[in-house]
């Protein structure tokens, strides 16, 4: 943007000091002390900024002029080497950051406050005012300029008068502002309608208009319909509308969404567009039809309807040429990434029950990898909450009481590589990459949460969608603490190391990977001796904390990552075999700077899971043998070599994988039972949208030659053969594999049980003494020894009162077994 | 003789895993490759009844040393360095067809340019080993920043990286310059002379030339497809 503006007229040489002409001819033509959405400054922030002009025929040097919000300080920021041309316009930030460049980059040290406050220009003296709003300027309105009234002929500051104007930094000052319109209220709610209706619109502020689009664009005064009597609806439809007033800034855009469910089972029954649609979306293939077949089956009919309602909506409203267009549209340019392939959308979300759901302005870009390809007509996507649009963050307990409940960005993706609409897998059951963070979560660690959703785009049904949280630095601050700003968030990326010389397979999403490294040093280093392995969980040798010490490691989630991995046969992370174990692939990692926390670790994207009840995935590997391939599962390797590592892995085996742990058939499959209980019934919509799509031409009807996809003929049959053969052996064939990696010890753990009124607790060891505690310490010390603290058992069995938790461990021929940890 | 008959006995062994394995399905949808795929890892083989019995029965006669009927904690470690071991030379052969299919390079990667080779071949034998294809792309991904960084802020910004695809465009780029493409630029999987658009078969429907459809249009097509079905 240019900052600098030449006014017609000759440039003269000449140049005078600030303060030394007798009549200075710099002003403050304008300001804007809440800047939420207008100009950026050169780091993309909306910082505060004013803008001083230049009315005379002379250049002024502003060099040692200053800027102040204090009479008590009027040299608060002096300009630099700073000149201002006639005619021109110079923008200063009024930010903070305290930068001093002499351009359109210079920040001042302060900010300016949105309630009146004082506001002065002076001269290079440090004591002559040039010009100032004194005692203080008016309050302020976000995203409105206050300064001098256009159509005034220049001159001194004390002579003109300033009101609210649109801003306009380096230019004149155009219109006069009012204030903002207020926004468009709408007659009836958003969500499923089964009766038309008429939508009555209106705005608190009086004399303004309304203007309203059906077909996602944005209304301004040129585009749109005139509101001029309440609107009829009676089909699916997404109403945008803003008010206008003269002399006004313009309302936001308000969004609304009505869902008739008759007319979206039948959409696009031919595969032809719906209205306002466009025929072909770029390169990608395209797909619109709700197969006929699902649809009209009697055997699924009634579950349609119910699969509909079965789960909350978003409804994605837009512009459809930022979509679709194939020269601007980032769905038809699905490999587009970054800022620039981000397009402004509003989404609402809409509960079948009419609970509140919300509707918020955002950005939205195409996620992932795989399927970005342009043969895949159901892309995912990346949600980004910024004042550019609206609220920069989503208030809203998007994942339930127990999630965070503000949000920079959220995902919403879809099931690639087993899905119906890539490759027409017959595998599919839209679960894995879920279900694997379901288990993370069950195991007491953090995961990304996720729930499922129909998505409709512009009113038209676009499947079911899969919510998932992002591990950045705004996960951490929100679930783990602290501030964003100190957190290393990591994955397998592409990073250049300036001082290895180097390209590595790893980044930081945010913050460095300065810990990263540290860690993986000390871990080629070799951690087979106490000393090296505490040190890198900032412990000594003997596990008590050392404060000199940094923490890199959380070692008990690092195991329970591990064994989610192992358990789903995760082909692809954190290692992946499409590349013979060489390479890393689909790995997070989090760790705050400041705390003593070490890194964890996230699954993610785990869609090549649950697939042979035989694979093995406990590896060792050699992903991560050079720097440049690092990932959890090699630390975890490194770690192996440690004998109290796997002494403890042992125990996070024996919690997971018995009593009832979470790995353990019974509690895998009431876990994966809750998730097919949320999708079932969705799943014929899926079905109806998606079951055709692997045989369909681009732009075409379903091909009636093979039947599509369905609920209970495809996905039923993938979740049978996980319920009945899978999950139910996988559990002990893990156990086999992490046998050989010698982290499982041959002597049995004691085994407990509840008296019938619940007051004791009998615990046995099957051979061999039994130590038990009572303090909530390890009967076993680190290096072996029992606990001072611990009860020795030479029988191997006792009777404890319950109500305390009891920590239990049997002794057998000098070894110990895993811990058992008993509470009611 | 017996260390390279054991790993080969157990390759062979793996290969002629039963085709109903799911991985194999993963496999048939690859590129073909000579490089062997990992299957040895899909384990146990048969799963029995109780697949830890019957692995703590067979780790038993290895691994019990003082016969005693019980894997103490060395006895255990040394089962846990023969899995190591095992597998490291397993990888070991599978690294070693890899370079001798890639020359070191990343797998399925295109020939380095000569000047590739030339600047960061060190030991001169035709290929990239070790870190030597990690100096490569990271010295070559540098440099292609410093050429585009025009306001020198370390970084390639959307204005640069415009510059600096059409630069590479224009230069008919050798595939390893669409790595560079790709990594420095942000870009995925953007083909030479993209853009071009899946032609429709309603396109002369589309009679105001919009590329959206309108209800007259609509209504155009489907009086004209139910005359189609309607004549003989």
């Amino acid at each position: 943007m240019m900052l600098r503006h030449l006014a017609a007229g000759i440039l003269l040489t000449t140049t005078v000091m600030l303060g030394q002409a007798a009549n200075p001819t710099v002003v403050i033509n304008e300001f804007v002390a809440i800047n939420d959405s207008g100009l950026r400054d050169n780091e993309g922030d909306f910082s505060d900024w004013l803008e001083l002009h230049n009315y005379g025929t002379e250049t002024v040097d502003l060099t040692g002029a200053a800027l102040t919000d204090s009479r008590k300080r009027l040299a608060k920021w002096t300009f630099p080497e700073t000149k201002i041309e006639p005619g021109q316009y110079l923008v200063v930030f009024m930010s903070g950051k305290d930068r001093r460049s002499g351009d359109e980059t210079s920040h001042a040290n302060f900010a300016l406050r949105g309630k009146g406050d004082y506001l002065g220009l002076i001269a290079g003296d440090g004591e002559t005012v040039i010009d100032e709003f004194a005692p203080k300027y008016p309050d302020q309105k976000k995203d409105i300029a206050f300064g001098i009234l256009p159509g005034q002929a220049p001159g001194q500051a004390e002579n003109l008068k300033r009101g609210f104007l649109a801003p306009t930094p380096g230019k004149t000052n155009a219109r006069p502002l009012a204030g903002t319109v207020k926004p468009v209220k709408f007659s009836e709610k958003r969500g499923w309608h089964e009766q038309s209706f008429k939508l009555a619109l209106s705005t608190k502020t009086k004399g303004a208009t309304i203007r309203y689009t059906l077909n996602g664009t944005r209304p301004t005064p040129e585009n749109g319909h005139a509101y001029e009597s309440p609107v009829d609806i009676a089909k699916t439809t997404t109403l945008r509308a803003a008010a206008f007033k003269k002399g006004h800034k313009a309302s936001a855009p308000s969004t609304r969404t009505f869902l008739f469910l008759n007319d979206i089972v039948k959409q696009s029954p031919d595969g032809l567009p719906p209205e306002y649609f466009p025929f072909t979306w770029g390169d990608n293939k395209v797909d619109y039809g709700m197969d006929q077949r699902i649809v009209n089956d009697p055997h699924y009919a009634k579950d349609l309807v119910k699969g509909f309602h079965s789960l909350p909506s978003f409804s994605l409203v837009m512009n459809l040429d930022h979509l679709l267009d194939g020269e601007k549209g980032i769905y038809a340019n699905s490999e587009w990434d970054g800022r620039e392939a981000e397009r402004p959308a509003s989404m609402e979300l809409i509960h079948p029950d009419g609970k509140k759901g919300f509707q918020i302005d955002c950005g939205i870009r195409i996620r992932g990898g795989f399927s970005r390809r342009s043969s895949n007509p159901k892309h995912s996507f990346r949600l980004f909450f910024r004042d550019t649009y609206g609220p920069s963050k989503l208030k809203y307990p998007l994942f339930g009481d127990n999630g965070a409940k503000e949000f920079d960005n959220v995902d919403l993706r879809t099931f690639q590589n087993y899905s119906w609409h890539i490759g027409d897998k017959e595998r599919t059951i839209f679960l894995r990459d879920q279900f694997n963070r379901d288990l993370q979560l069950a195991m007491g660690q953090p995961a990304a949460r996720g729930k499922f959703y129909h998505l409709f785009i512009n009113g038209h049904y676009w499947g079911v969608f899969n919510t998932c949280e992002r591990i950045k630095a705004s996960y951490g601050a929100s679930y783990l603490g602290g501030k964003k700003e100190n957190y290393d968030a990591i994955k397998k990326g592409r990073t250049y190391l300036e001082d290895r010389k180097m390209s590595v397979g790893v980044m930081a999403n945010d913050g460095n990977l300065d810990a990263w490294g540290r860690l993986c040093d000390i871990a080629r280093e070799g951690l087979e001796s106490n000393e090296a392995y505490f040190k890198m969980l900032g412990k000594n040798p003997d596990g008590t904390e050392n404060l000199d010490y940094e923490g890199l490691l959380e070692v008990d989630n690092l195991i329970d990552y591990m064994l989610v991995i192992f358990y789903g046969g995760n082909y692809d992370a954190p290692v992946s075999a499409w590349g013979q174990n060489f390479g890393p692939n689909n790995w997070y990692g989090l760790r705050h700077r400041k705390k003593r926390d070490g890194f964890r670790f996230f699954v993610w994207d785990a869609e090549h899971t649950f697939r042979d009840v035989r694979e093995d995935r406990t590896g060792p590997f050699p992903a991560g043998n050079h720097y440049s391939s690092s990932n959890p599962q090699w630390i975890w390797q490194q770690c192996l070599d440690n004998e109290e590592f796997r002494v403890r892995v042992g125990d996070r085996i024996q919690k997971h994988f018995y009593n009832g742990g979470v790995l353990t058939p019974e509690k895998v499959l009431e876990l994966f039972q809750e998730r097919i209980d949320e999708i079932e019934m969705s799943v014929v919509c899926e079905s109806a949208r998606w079951g055709d799509s692997g045989y369909t031409p681009s732009g075409g009807r379903a091909s009636t030659e093979r039947r599509p996809r369905t609920r209970d003929d495809d996905w039923a049959r993938e979740i049978n053969r996980l319920v009945n053969d899978y999950f139910p052996a996988r559990s002990e064939i893990v156990l086999s594999q992490l046998y050989r990696h010698g982290a499982i010890s041959d002597v049995t753990a004691p085994a407990y049980q509840f008296t019938s009124d619940k007051s004791q607790v009998e615990v046995e060891a099957e051979n061999g003494e039994l130590f038990v505690t009572t303090d909530g310490t390890d009967p076993r010390q680190i290096g072996g020894k029992p606990t001072p603290s611990a009860r020795r058992i030479e029988s191997g069995k006792t009777s404890l009162p319950a109500g305390k938790p009891i920590q239990a461990r049997a002794f057998h021929k000098g070894e110990w077994s895993a811990l058992v940890t008993i509470s009611e | 003789m017996q260390k390279i008959l054991l790993p080969l006995a157990v390759l062979a062994i793996g290969l002629s895993i039963p085709a109903d394995l799911f991985a194999q399905e993963s496999r048939s949808n690859s590129r073909r490759t000579s490089i062997p795929r990992p299957f040895l890892y899909a384990y146990p083989e048969k799963p029995g009844e109780s697949p830890l019995a019957e692995v703590r029965k067979s780790m038993l006669e290895q691994f019990d040393a003082d016969k005693d009927g019980f894997l103490n904690k060395a006895e255990r470690n040394a089962m846990r360095l023969a899995t190591k071991k095992f597998s490291d030379e397993r990888h070991d052969e599978i690294r070693r067809a890899r370079e001798r299919r890639d020359g070191g390079r990343e797998g399925g990667s295109p020939k380095p340019p000569e000047r590739w080779l030339a600047a960061y071949d060190k030991n001169k034998n035709g290929r990239f080993d070790g870190d030597e294809w990690d100096t490569a792309r990271g010295t070559e991904i540098k440099n292609v920043t410093a050429r585009y960084d025009a306001n020198k802020n370390g970084k390639i910004d959307d204005d640069e990286k415009q510059r600096l695809v059409e630069n590479l465009k224009k230069n008919n780029y050798n595939p390893y310059d669409n790595y560079i493409r790709t990594i420095v630029a942000g870009l995925r999987g953007e083909r030479s002379g993209s853009g071009r658009e899946r032609r429709s078969r309603w396109k002369e429907f589309d009679t105001n030339g919009d590329g959206k459809a309108s209800r007259e249009e609509l209504a155009a097509i489907r009086k004209y497809e139910s005359q189609a079905q309607e004549k003989p």
